[in-house]
């Protein structure tokens, strides 16, 4: 029969760094929450400042640039948020992180905020995102907090050490080190 | 007090570079100079062929932090070639020029702690002279006030 752990090794146990995987896809659950506020916020204000031609887009049949936003969240590889299936090319998703796109449709759109020969830039996403990325933090706080009153938890490793330390106490089983 | 500006700096160094320079020395501030982008129409193939490289700076946003002095300043190089691997290499040359690299103080008191290349989407052509082009967005780091 094996000896129970000694005081010193249930506190060794304790100190370890226990990652909580569930819990953790849980909260990138919540980021991704944050994330899509933020990226909401992000395209809201663009569009409302990203130039416009109805005559143009009337007379190419298509939609307006500044109506083609879009807003997208990966998380763990794969889309968990928003709008319009296609990732953009270029853009890597990692599986260990969320992602936020922002971004407009319309081949047109990258002309439209950086310029051409002929037409002076006239940005209006990137001025969306710096008004908005420092208070970014918020969005994402506010998601985890909601994440957290919905009964985000301890991790189960670190209460069973600390359960499995209680019982070894009550048992009377506790070894104090005594014998060194 | 004014909000020092650093793209006067960076307009500097990216003219002032030797790889940029041996390329081209027609860099711009928001808009081309006069006759950057003309073109002739070859005779015997009835393509267009474009006299001139050049860059063109353009400043996209910036964002202060609220309570120290600093800033994070984005602007757009659109470097245009005569041919898509032109346009590429003065890319790459300008981004040479300009990423990281760490702080520096211009003559007129501004002070960058940092610049970089913060991506691009390879070469396409303008829209209005199908010249082609290649465009990165540079990241730069500010103090807001100049040094005395």
């Amino acid at each position: 029969m094996a000896n129970p752990p000694t005081a010193r090794t249930l506190v060794n146990r304790a100190k370890r760094v226990q990652m909580n995987y569930a819990a953790l896809d849980e909260m990138r659950q919540a980021m991704a929450d944050g994330l899509l506020n933020l990226g909401l916020r992000v395209i809201l204000d663009a569009t409302a400042h990203a130039p416009r031609d109805p005559a143009a887009a009337a007379a190419r049949g298509v939609k307006m640039m500044a109506d083609t936003g879009f807003v997208q969240v990966w998380a763990g590889g794969k889309r968990v948020g928003g709008v319009w299936g296609t990732r953009p090319r270029g853009v890597a998703v990692p599986k260990d992180q969320a992602v936020l796109i922002v971004g407009f449709q319309s081949p047109l759109s990258h002309f439209a905020e950086f310029g051409t020969i002929k037409e002076p830039a006239q940005p209006f996403l990137t001025p969306a995102l710096m008004r908005n990325i420092p208070n970014a933090g918020d969005d994402v706080k506010a998601a985890i907090a909601k994440w957290a009153s919905r009964g985000g938890r301890r991790a189960p490793a670190a209460a069973t050490v600390a359960a499995r330390l209680v019982n070894t106490l009550n048992a009377g089983t506790l070894d104090i080190g005594g014998g060194e | 007090m004014t909000l020092a500006d650093p793209f006067g700096k960076l307009l500097t160094e990216i003219r002032d570079d030797p790889a940029v320079a041996a390329i081209t020395t027609r860099i711009r501030g928001g808009e081309p100079g006069p006759g950057d982008a003309d073109w002739v129409v070859d005779k015997t193939t009835g393509a267009k062929r474009y006299k001139n490289s050049f860059v063109v700076l353009s400043l996209l946003g910036r964002s202060r932090l609220k309570r120290a002095p600093l800033q994070e300043v984005r602007l757009v190089a659109r470097c245009y070639g005569n041919t898509y691997q032109g346009a590429e290499a003065l890319a790459g040359a300008v981004s040479d020029a300009i990423h990281a690299v760490g702080r520096r103080v211009s003559a007129a008191g501004v002070v960058i702690f940092g610049s970089f290349d913060d991506g691009g989407q390879g070469t396409s052509k303008d829209p209005d002279t199908g010249q082609p082009v290649s465009m990165f967005v540079i990241q730069v780091g500010a103090l807001t006030e100049l040094l005395p």
